[in-house]
């Protein structure tokens, strides 16, 4: 079953006597070593029956190569091509796809569908990860990220790959346009684009001149010249008349060809050529109407009919037009039309597809409508819907659906759509199906359930939550007005419903910060949905794991959340259950669970790697709660390269969230590496976030906390204060009861208040925090609050009290291998663990030996350690043995070995951030974190150390 | 052959001049009317509707379109 319009990629056959045009053919032979071609001329021109001659010959002189160079492998730099990979020397073939656009396909999801299937057929290796993009339940904010892994795809090809994109100008939608410029800017030379156009696209194609990266074809090399018009004339249309009258005529049409085309149709039969020739004038719209009324006239009635009929179908072959008009033998009319050139033009070798010429499609329809169709007792509904039946038969389901709504058949087209659903959703055709559903008619749409819930579900994710509201109420209605069901499949059926737009509404809840009412609706729709909806079941967990979450029941969070993992994985939904394991990560890590949260990264990295979908925008917070964990285990190189990379995935998808939270992570980074500098720039970007987006509130506080840490450290007591003030915190412990939920928050008051020298408010304090995080089973917070409560038993002079705190919080913290917590906490830690130390039980003494190695040689006065060691991750207690993660330090990422491979083939920080579709900025901080891993400082030493150690 | 021809496109409001790039070999002139006017010579109508189109892409209003011969060079 085919849910894409199949003859959007039918490539036209060149017709066997077509005028050769050599000049034409050599000069597009040129675009083999240009990244563009572009053929540009109003309709009639001749650019499809050009361009499909030269496809052909292509294909038969196979392999060609133009004139010496290969096709380069790199950049926009317009430089001679350099370090080309070998395999590009010698294309193996030019593979073509081709690619008809219409107006449908301005929306750039859509569009790039189409493309990336375009693509596949031709070079069945390219576009995996873009195809699993595109089917996202989160879809790409922008098309960007299919953009940057199409290239990436691309710069594999051992072979020339020419994609055709004809009708260019039904593309009105400036990010088509965008992603069109970025595609060509960054394609690598063995890809060419070929534009077939009406009008001139908007791309900076005078740069692109001087740079000599494109080929152009226009409307004054289209035309004929005088011995082409001649040949056509007096050849291919056999034509009786003298070369003054081919002179008169190629002169009167300009070389226009549908005018010679028309001029010779209509003198086959004219009596009078010499008087014919001379009355001919007039602009191309004229001559159109006036010769294709003439050349229709002289047409058997029953050819004439055949054309107004067939004329309402966009693509056709003999078979469709038998079903669609109800007649046979229109094989025998179609090849007629061929061979008499009454444009049609031939579609794709095998299969017998036609269309006819533009031009004469839009005047016939025209005309159809003047004539009046019911002339051969069909109206054009008839026509329309037994075209549709036609492609359900062939499982052509969007011709059928198209044709279905032309003939305004609703009920119809509601139960097509629907048996449909799946297929469409699962490629992510939201516009296309809104679009749809837009076009039914209210009644018909309300009707049906599973469309209501549809319609909900998509107004969902563009972030229309009262619409979605109400289509969300439109599905009830539509449920409870179902007639009394039949059959169990009607009763399953509809329970199918009920389960997701229980989903859905669970959904809008959440979207709604409803949290109280979430985790009431998701538990009664688990008890009353059957357990038969895994898929719905699944994603209600996962909700609820969210809302249970933020309601700080991280235990149940846990719980249902890694039910939702594996009923969604059974479901399919793979794109969902890769987030449980990913919020699995991070409520473990709430929980004071670190291996469990490192493992179920583990998890979600190989479900992602097994999917192909690790590349993914939507990996950016996976990222995120990778290098959270890798920072408290002191890993600051790797967790800062997660960070990293957590930015670059987001700025794919324009999602600040994740930005947001990756800048405020970075901070304690530089903060500990003594950075400032980039400490700063982490805050201005992170405040410069929270006031350029709408951010929710948890996360907008998260982000806060990390700054008003610096602020602490750095003195700036004001700033802190007034912070407190803001939020509503109260610097009274005994006035703040409401510490559940914001123990973060008077952790940090509790520090502004020992800063002010008010220590016994600040131990009451600390002590009412830890008991509420310890509560909630926050026992990250709740170690980190006692690790600080510890320093302020000291401070206070209970050294007592201090040593047993700290051998408690020591003995809780030792099996994850907590690190930066006690290091964080500064000199006065180190002393005390220092002292404390030979006092331990065995196995803490090991783990505190440990933790003074990171804590590294500080000062004279502290207690010097065993050994001045670089920060080394807690050797002794290594946090994920089995699976290498230690060694994660020292490897250098995937992204970092691509970087090196370029410098090895020579290429410029500027060349490989075009190749690597990167801004140079990014690729100079890869090759930093390259130094920075390999020791070096150059680009030479890093080569030779790469070598040695066997990278290269 | 259809020559080349001069035309000057006219649209609402002052266009800056960094857009040049993108209206393929047309000047931007600003007028003192504070309209911009868009000028240069177009090789064919795939190249004059290109550039309308553009301004349209832009949310432009578009004033007014003339054209002349290319005065033949001496």
């Amino acid at each position: 079953m085919s849910i894409l319009l199949e003859s959007k990629f039918f490539q036209p056959r060149p017709r066997q006597e077509s005028v050769v045009r050599p000049r034409l053919l050599e000069q597009l032979n040129l675009g083999l070593q240009r990244k563009l071609i572009l053929v540009l001329a109003q309709a009639g021109f001749g650019k499809t029956t050009l361009v499909a001659h030269w496809l052909n010959t292509l294909a038969q002189a196979d392999p060609i190569l133009p004139t010496g160079t290969p096709p380069s492998g790199t950049s926009s730099s317009g430089a001679p091509p350099s370090g080309a990979p070998p395999s590009d020397a010698l294309p193996a073939s030019v593979k073509t796809a081709w690619l008809s656009l219409d107006e449908n396909d301005n929306d750039p999801l859509r569009f790039f569908d189409y493309l990336i299937t375009g693509l596949q057929r031709a070079e069945p290796a390219v576009g995996h990860q873009a195809r699993s993009l595109l089917a996202a339940p989160q879809p790409p904010a922008g098309v960007e990220p299919l953009v940057v892994s199409l290239i990436n795809d691309l710069t594999r090809l051992s072979n020339h790959l020419i994609l055709i994109l004809d009708d260019y100008h039904t593309i009105t939608s400036q990010e088509v346009h965008q992603a069109i410029h970025t595609f060509i800017s960054h394609a690598p030379g063995c890809f060419h684009l070929m534009i077939v156009s009406r009008v001139e696209p908007p791309l900076p194609l005078t740069r692109w001149r001087i740079q000599r990266e494109v080929v152009e074809i226009r409307e004054n090399d289209l035309r004929f010249t005088l011995d082409e018009a001649a040949t056509y004339l007096l050849e291919t249309m056999r034509c009786s008349i003298s070369r003054a009258e081919v002179a008169a005529l190629e002169q009167r049409t300009e070389g226009w060809i549908v005018g010679l085309h028309l001029a010779a149709l209509s003198l086959q039969s004219h009596p009078d050529a010499t008087t014919f020739v001379s009355d001919f004038t007039g602009s191309h719209a004229y001559l159109v109407d006036y010769l294709t009324e003439e050349v229709l006239q002289r047409q058997p009635s029953h050819i004439q009919e055949f054309l107004f009929q067939t004329a309402l179908l966009t693509r056709f072959c003999g078979p469709l037009c038998d079903a669609a008009i109800g007649r046979t033998g229109s094989q025998k009319i179609l090849e007629y039309l061929e061979r008499s050139h009454l444009f049609v033009i031939p579609l794709d070798n095998e299969r017998g597809w036609y269309r006819y010429h533009h031009l004469f499609a839009e005047m016939l329809r025209r005309r159809a409508q003047e004539h009046g169709l019911q002339q051969g007792g069909q109206c054009r509904a008839e026509i329309y819907r037994r075209a549709a039946q036609w492609h359900i038969e062939k499982e052509l389901v969007m011709e059928a659906i198209e044709y279905a709504l032309a003939a305004e058949e609703s009920d119809f087209t509601a139960q097509l759509i629907e048996s449909n659903l799946l297929p469409l959703l699962a490629r992510g055709q939201f516009i296309t199906l809104l679009q749809w559903l837009n076009r039914l008619p209210a009644i018909v749409l309300r009707a049906n359930p599973r469309l209501c819930a549809t319609r909900a579900r998509i107004a969902l994710r563009q972030h229309e939550l009262d619409e979605a509201e109400k289509w969300l109420e439109a599905t009830w209605s539509a449920l409870a007005a179902q007639p009394d069901q039949n059959t169990d499949k009607d009763t399953s059926q509809n329970a199918e419903v009920m389960g997701e737009a229980s989903a859905i509404r669970i959904d809008l809840a959440l979207n709604r910060g409803q949290i109280a009412e979430t985790i009431q609706l998701a538990n009664r729709a688990l008890e009353e949905l059957p357990e038969s909806l895994i898929h719905a079941r699944g994603e209600i967990l996962f909700f609820l794991g969210i809302a249970y979450y933020w309601n700080d029941q991280v235990a149940e969070a846990v719980n249902v959340t890694s039910q939702a993992a594996h009923l969604l994985t059974r479901a399919g939904d793979i794109l969902t259950a890769l987030f449980s394991w990913v919020n699995l990560c991070r409520f473990s890590q709430t929980q004071g669970k670190m291996r469990e949260a490192m493992a179920a990264l583990e998890e979600a990295w190989s479900f992602a790697v097994q999917h192909n979908v690790q590349h993914l925008p939507l990996m950016g917070s996976f990222h995120n709660n990778r290098g959270e964990l890798l920072y408290e285990w002191n890993q600051l190189d790797a967790a800062e390269e997660n960070f990293l990379r957590a930015i670059d995935l987001s700025e794919q998808a324009r999602n600040p969230r994740t930005r947001l939270r990756s800048y405020s992570l970075l901070l304690p980074i530089y903060q500990a590496r003594g950075q400032h500098d980039k400490a700063e720039e982490s805050v201005q970007r992170a405040l410069a976030h929270t006031r350029q987006y709408q951010l929710p509130a948890n996360i907008l506080d998260e982000c806060r906390r990390t700054i008003i840490r610096k602020w602490l450290e750095d003195g700036n007591m004001a700033a802190v204060a007034a912070w407190i003030v803001n939020r509503g915190l109260s610097t009274e412990p005994v006035d703040a009861p409401v510490i559940r939920g914001l123990e973060a928050e008077y952790f940090l008051v509790a520090r502004y208040l020992s800063a002010q020298n008010n220590l016994p408010a600040a131990q009451t304090l600390l002590e009412k925090t830890a008991a509420s995080a310890h509560a909630a089973g926050k026992m990250t917070a709740y170690i980190a609050i006692q690790t600080y409560h510890v320093l302020l038993l000291q401070q206070l002079g209970d050294a007592r009290a201090a040593h047993k705190l700290m051998a408690h919080v020591l003995e809780m913290a030792e099996p994850q291998a907590f690190v930066r917590t006690f290091v964080d906490e500064g000199k006065a830690m180190q002393s005390l663990l220092a002292a404390l130390q030979p006092r331990l039980a065995p196995r803490l003494q090991s783990y505190v030996k440990t933790l003074l190695q990171a804590f590294g040689p500080l000062s004279p006065e502290s207690v010097a350690p065993e050994k001045t060691a670089p920060v080394q991750p807690p050797r002794a207690t290594p946090p994920i043995a089995a699976t290498g993660e230690i060694a994660y330090v020292e490897r250098l990422s995937e992204r970092e070995l691509e970087v090196l491979r370029l410098v090895d083939e020579g290429l410029s920080d500027s060349q490989i951030a075009a190749k690597l579709v990167l801004a140079t900025g990014t690729v100079k901080r890869h090759l930093n974190n390259i130094y920075g891993k390999l020791g070096v400082h150059t680009r030479t030493h890093a080569l030779a150390r790469a070598r040695t150690l066997k990278l290269l | 052959m259809e020559a080349p021809r001069v035309y000057e496109i006219r649209v609402k409001g002052h266009l800056e001049t960094n857009w040049a790039d993108w209206f393929d070999g047309l000047e931007i002139i600003h007028e003192a009317t504070g309209d911009t006017l868009l000028r240069g010579t177009l090789i064919d109508q795939p190249a004059l509707f290109g550039n309308l189109a553009r301004i349209q892409g832009l949310g432009l209003t578009l004033l007014s379109i003339n054209s002349r011969d290319e005065p033949s060079g001496p």
